[in-house]
């Protein structure tokens, strides 16, 4: 994100000077494909409750170079709640699955489960 | 036998015949609070049961048979060999265990499997419950895994979420879940042994450490007891155990819904104790969730053989 600003600042400026020219924009036009095609990440997170706040107990994350485990170097959480997942730049696309806490007697997979992607 | 031992040599010491399937009976070792805590966690360790001198012949026996290439062999006729017969799967603090929680005459094993994992293994396995596992408050067999060498952290042992056994998913739903909070490792001296309900959830870890130990690999064999008897309170009964203050909610019990696992290891202790249909839910503050109960006095529900004063047995 800071290098595609920094691009087109650099074009501005470029521009209100006058020195402004075709490759400059067809970089910037490079930058902006390359950013769209950048593969979708995913992050799991399962929490005790649907409150975004709950405490996590679970996570996973599928994107390149990252311990699918959703673990640090420490062996801990890479995030401590779901809020500092979405300050890290990943979006909920998926809230938990209510259908499943509806049944009174049994309990389904692992806690309550946010899907995010970035 | 050493670890040049081939599988010839393992020929020579086999009975005509294995033990498969045949029943047998011993004292059980287990108490009403051993009983109630594994129908709560759903797992239970009996670390280095099994003597040294077995345990390096167990891993000579796979070392011959097994082809290092292959992972997860079954080296079942190794109940041919009447020291494994009698030194693992009879191992009498392993199998007073099983015999507390599936009565008498149990059965032998007519599998065994071996969990043989290279050394190193980057990846984890998945979490997952095993193939054939249906959600009940019956204890009708149970999951056996043994140890034959020292599996260190790191050597990817098994790793087992505890009181899962009532937490309902099936495998292939459960195969994007990474870390999972108060998850409990297996890793263990040789010659442990643990128990398990076979549906609990559990992986391998992975493993950092390149070959290490006599086999250079992470065995870990796998086999079932079954019942043949109804279920009965026979085990070790502690006359002071007290059912009313017993805690029934696991470590775990976050995961769930406030208290459900409680009345579910609950009603797998009463069915244990044959009286699974005294087992009540009622709802509100009844047993066993109601465990802060003061001075002798029974919860609301809890089933008349297990109330404090009760002469039944």
């Amino acid at each position: 994100m800071a290098t595609l600003h920094h691009q087109i600042n650099d074009c501005i400026e470029k521009l209100k000077s006058g020195q402004l020219v075709e490759d400059d924009l067809r970089a910037l036009l490079t930058s902006v494909d390359q950013r769209h095609r950048r593969k979708q990440s995913l992050l799991y997170i399962q929490t005790s409750s649907t409150r975004p706040e709950g405490e996590v107990v679970g996570m996973s994350i599928f994107e390149d170079g990252k311990d699918p485990d959703g673990i640090d170097t420490d062996g801990n959480f890479l995030y401590q709640t779901l809020e500092q997942a979405m300050d890290d730049g990943w979006r909920i696309i998926k809230f938990p699955e209510m259908v499943l806490a509806m049944d009174e007697q049994h309990n389904y997979g692992l806690g309550y489960e946010f899907i995010l992607e970035r | 036998m050493n670890s040049s031992s081939s599988a010839n040599d393992f020929e020579a010491t086999a009975a005509p015949t294995a033990p498969y399937g045949q029943t047998f009976d011993c004292q059980p070792s287990l108490t009403d609070r051993q009983v109630a805590d594994f129908c709560r966690e759903g797992y239970l360790i009996l670390p280095s049961v099994v003597p040294d001198d077995i345990n390096q012949m167990v891993v000579d026996y796979l070392d011959s048979v097994d082809d290092p290439v292959r992972q997860g062999t079954e080296p079942t006729p190794i109940m041919k060999q009447p020291w494994f017969v009698e030194g693992v799967l009879k191992n009498p603090q392993a199998v007073g265990a099983v015999r507390s929680l599936l009565g008498r005459n149990i059965t032998l094993p007519v599998i065994i499997s071996n969990h043989r994992g290279s050394l190193p293994n980057h990846s984890s396995g998945g979490w997952h419950r095993d193939g054939g596992t249906i959600y009940t408050h019956r204890l009708d067999y149970l999951q056996v895994f043994y140890y034959p060498e020292q599996c260190t952290p790191e050597m990817g042992p098994t790793e087992v979420l505890p009181g899962s056994h009532f937490l309902r998913a099936k495998a292939n739903m459960m195969a994007h879940y990474g870390k999972i909070d108060r998850t409990v490792s297996t890793a263990a001296p040789a010659g442990s042994i643990f128990l398990t309900v076979y549906g609990i959830w559990h992986r391998r870890t992975r493993a950092t450490v390149g070959p290490t130990g006599r086999s250079k690999f992470r065995n870990l064999l796998k086999y079932n007891y079954w019942r043949t008897t109804e279920p009965t309170r026979d085990w070790i009964i502690d006359p002071q155990f007290d059912f009313n203050s017993f805690h029934f909610i696991t470590s775990t019990g976050v995961y769930f819904e406030q208290f459900q696992n409680a009345f579910d290891a609950a009603h797998l202790f009463c069915w244990l104790c044959g009286i699974g249909d005294q087992f009540q839910r009622l709802g509100g503050q009844c047993w066993p969730i109601t465990s802060t109960v003061r001075d002798g006095t029974n919860q609301m529900g809890i089933p008349p053989a297990l109330r404090t004063g009760s002469t039944e047995d």
